[in-house]
């Protein structure tokens, strides 16, 4: 589990956009329509087919499609929901799920943020109002890419209203 | 018979690795949730739950499955094109 230092407190989460996960959900509802559509299509045109794909054999067969799909499922929730952006009075961290065994997990301190863009792309990412946002940071990282971010010139903003205020009461606390 | 051993094998293979996914979707969820964030934790419970109602469900139709009589492959599948 992610650990917080002791006086830093969670602003906000950014996750991406549900239209991501829409997409994932209609490319898995494709592969069931192509298994399925195959099953059907041997049972229509292949003769013999009636024989093998007795009903004893099309529910275990269908047993298997469902969990394949309910754990297929989970894994693109797992991926949706643990990709996030946590903004911290302190720090901003971001969080990636590639695949099953990879993973990244970084962290920037706002007073290595020197730049923070946005960039929407298409059609529907305009209507939706999704895009991604880059932070240039100073430190050996270099620049952070997330992907997918609902609102993003909000979040923009936000992030770097909480970089000023930041940056303000360090410097404040500088000159005691 | 050979047909009741590929369905047998299919099938352990499968459940093999739905149980696999299950222990990454668990991991996942448990390794990189933030502090204090039930709902994650809620959601790798639930996703227990059902992989395990669904492959007893699914063991029930295997059981049923190796319990008939299943044709074996048709000869035309190994004749055609000959």
């Amino acid at each position: 589990m992610m650990q917080l230092q002791p006086q830093e407190k969670i602003l906000f989460v950014s996750r991406r956009h549900w239209w991501i996960f829409f997409v994932a959900g209609i490319k898995a509802a494709f592969t069931v329509l192509v298994v399925v559509g195959g099953i059907v299509m041997a049972e229509r045109f292949v003769p013999e087919a009636e024989r093998v794909f007795t009903a004893e054999f099309l529910i275990l067969t269908g047993a298997v499609i469902i969990e394949m799909l309910w754990i297929g499922f989970f894994l693109t929730v797992a991926d949706f929901y643990l990709d996030a952006w946590v903004v911290t009075n302190e720090r901003i961290m971001f969080v990636e799920i590639r695949g099953l065994f990879s993973r990244t997990a970084n962290s920037v301190d706002y007073r290595s943020i020197q730049d923070v863009t946005v960039t929407v792309n298409g059609i529907i990412a305009t209507f939706l109002d999704f895009g991604d946002i880059i932070i240039q940071s100073a430190g050996t990282h270099g620049n952070f890419r997330f992907r997918g971010v609902p609102k993003p010139a909000e979040v923009k903003e936000r992030i770097l209203a909480i970089k000023n205020a930041y940056l303000r009461s360090f410097s404040g606390q500088g000159s005691e | 018979m050979i047909v009741k051993f590929i369905i047998a094998g299919v099938f352990v293979m499968t459940q093999g690795l739905l149980l696999v996914l299950l222990l990454v979707v668990r991991y996942h969820f448990r390794m990189f949730s933030l502090p204090g964030d039930e709902r994650a934790l809620r959601l790798a419970r639930s996703c227990t739950r059902g992989t395990l109602i669904l492959m007893a469900g699914a063991f029930i139709a295997f059981v049923w499955i190796m319990a008939g009589d299943i044709p074996e492959f048709p000869r035309v599948w190994f004749t055609a094109g000959q």
